[in-house]
């Protein structure tokens, strides 16, 4: 990677960038998962497919029904805390309590949207990996059981939105989408 | 807990270690850390201890997840490694195992028949939000992959914890809990029974701690380089006995992300310093390795990760590199090897140990 400062200017537009190239991606991996699943058809009779898809469409309803648990949660938290605000002895006080509840709203609304960008992707990325071991599989000639996801696939390539010249501003950037979800084990 | 504290910065000094009977264990990213360092230099150690961890190389499961190499190992750590949606996008251990074989075959960790008669420790708590069981589960099944016979390996899954190590202090956190510092509550000393596994027929853990901590320099050991990401210090545990020319042994403990002791939490994208006290010497004062050392003559080596993040090497967390932000290629990445800059910088202060 280049050691060299990126300009204050460009940060805007890089991000920018990096972001059309994540949500590209997510586009051009749905393609693939969509394709995917329709060569799969072959493997239709083979019930352990069929019951591991039930499971990853029960697996994302449970979390998004998490999603909207911890959503009503923190919007009730919020409402709690507002109800309980004290009377304020100074004008500053008064300011402060009022912008400490609208921040807090404001940081559950943005919590919010990058857990479902995160859910958007765990969902794209679980479904592309299960299919590539799938037709792994196929290829193998093996039946159930946890195939290697390194196989070569047929499936359409992921759409380049980016190019090379994304692919060294993106090297360049400052920050990346994928702050909005770290790594944190 | 009070224990004698060097007030200097020392640097590691060589002790009577006993070579190749040396530990490791960790929590979270220490745990993948733990499964990495073990493998690269199976020869120095006897046994392992994995807190809510995965398998080797984890985060290369996958590597058409995104067209750019970082981007898909990130993805690949959090939706395979970390929060699959089902088992069967989980990590698929047989496969990392046969990378682990190749690896070994290039030179780049050791062979992996040292493995097979050590001793393995691996937990999973049952109410981990963040590193998923099904994802631990693997790990075990890893080493079993790498002829390690069931008989060794201890495989917890039945306690309901969150991800955390769990000690028996009555302030820590409540033991089903998923929330920093991931230290939790659960009436018994974890690292005593990683201890007592890894090596058999220890004493019991002493009341009292008769040695030192001593803070020391860890830039040497990695040359001052941004890129690994760890703090200007480290810390061991010496005790008493070692310090007056006992053989020892050495157990290499690594925290979790935002375990660091210089680890402030971020408010908004930004460290709050202005408010966020460092999470300061919790994970080498309290969670009890240093009483169950210093009665079997243990160094115990806590090896500190930082949090970087300033589009060069993005790890905002102080987590140990699991997922490759330390590879100067990321398209050739080395975080797994004997030439990783983190696993040859705590490497080299085990080798300064005498180990």
């Amino acid at each position: 990677m280049s050691n060299e400062p990126t300009p204050v200017w460009s940060a805007p537009l890089l991000r920018a960038q990096k972001m059309q190239m994540l949500a590209g991606q997510l586009v051009g991996t749905s393609l693939r998962n969509e394709v995917g699943t329709a060569t799969l058809l072959p493997m239709s009779l083979d019930a352990s497919l069929w019951q591991e898809l039930l499971d990853i469409q029960h697996a994302i309803l449970e979390r998004v029904a998490q999603q909207q648990q911890n959503w009503w949660d923190g919007c009730k938290d919020v409402y709690a805390e507002y109800n309980q605000l004290k009377m304020a002895n100074t004008l500053s006080k008064f300011v402060e309590q009022e912008y400490n509840v609208v921040a807090q709203f404001n940081a559950l609304v943005a919590n919010q949207a990058a857990s479902w960008a995160g859910l958007m992707e765990n969902i794209h990325v679980d479904y592309a990996y299960w299919l590539t071991q799938k037709h792994a599989q196929v290829a193998n000639g093996a039946g159930g059981g946890h195939g290697a996801a390194q196989a070569t696939l047929t499936l359409p390539a992921l759409p380049d939105a980016a190019s090379a010249t994304t692919s060294q501003v993106v090297t360049k950037a400052k920050a990346s989408a994928k702050a909005a979800k770290k790594v944190t084990a | 807990m009070l224990v004698d504290t060097d007030a200097k910065v020392v640097s590691l000094k060589r002790y009577k270690v006993l070579k190749g009977q040396s530990s490791v264990s960790g929590l979270s990213s220490g745990a993948f850390m733990t499964v990495q360092l073990h493998l690269a230099h199976s020869s120095s150690f006897v046994g392992a201890g994995v807190i809510a961890g995965g398998p080797f190389r984890c985060a290369e499961s996958f590597r058409a997840a995104s067209a750019l190499a970082e981007d898909a190992y990130v993805q690949n750590a959090l939706y395979i490694c970390m929060n699959p949606l089902i088992p069967q996008t989980g990590p698929d251990a047989r496969h990392l195992a046969k990378v682990a074989k190749a690896c070994a075959e290039a030179g780049e960790i050791d062979p992996v028949q040292h493995l097979k008669d050590q001793r393995i420790y691996i937990f999973t708590g049952k109410t981990d939000e963040v590193v998923y069981s099904d994802v631990v589960k693997r790990t075990k099944q890893f080493y079993q992959a790498l002829d390690v016979p069931l008989s060794n390996i201890r495989y917890h899954d039945h306690v309901e914890a969150g991800h955390s190590i769990i000690t028996d202090n009555p302030e820590d956190s409540p033991l089903p809990t998923n929330q920093p510092p991931y230290i939790n509550n659960g009436g018994f000393m974890q690292s005593h029974d990683i201890l007592d596994h890894i090596y058999e027929g220890l004493k019991p853990a002493s009341d009292k701690l008769s040695g030192r901590l001593i803070r020391f320099d860890q830039t040497p050991f990695f040359d001052g380089d941004k890129r690994a990401s760890m703090s200007s210090f480290g810390y061991a545990y010496i005790p008493a006995a070692v310090e007056a020319g006992a053989p020892a042994r050495v157990h290499i403990a690594l925290h979790g992300c935002k375990q660091g002791y210089n680890y402030v939490n971020y408010v908004n994208g930004r460290p709050d310093t202005q408010n966020s006290v460092p999470y300061g010497n919790r994970y080498f004062t309290t969670t009890g390795y240093n009483h169950k050392a210093d009665s079997n003559n243990i160094i115990v080596l806590y090896p500190q990760a930082q949090g970087t993040d300033d589009g060069e090497t993005q790890n905002p967390d102080g987590c140990w590199d699991w997922w490759g932000y330390t590879s100067a290629n990321p398209n050739q990445p080395d975080y797994y090897s004997k030439q990783a800059i983190q696993i040859r910088a705590i490497h080299g202060m085990l080798s300064a140990l005498g180990g």
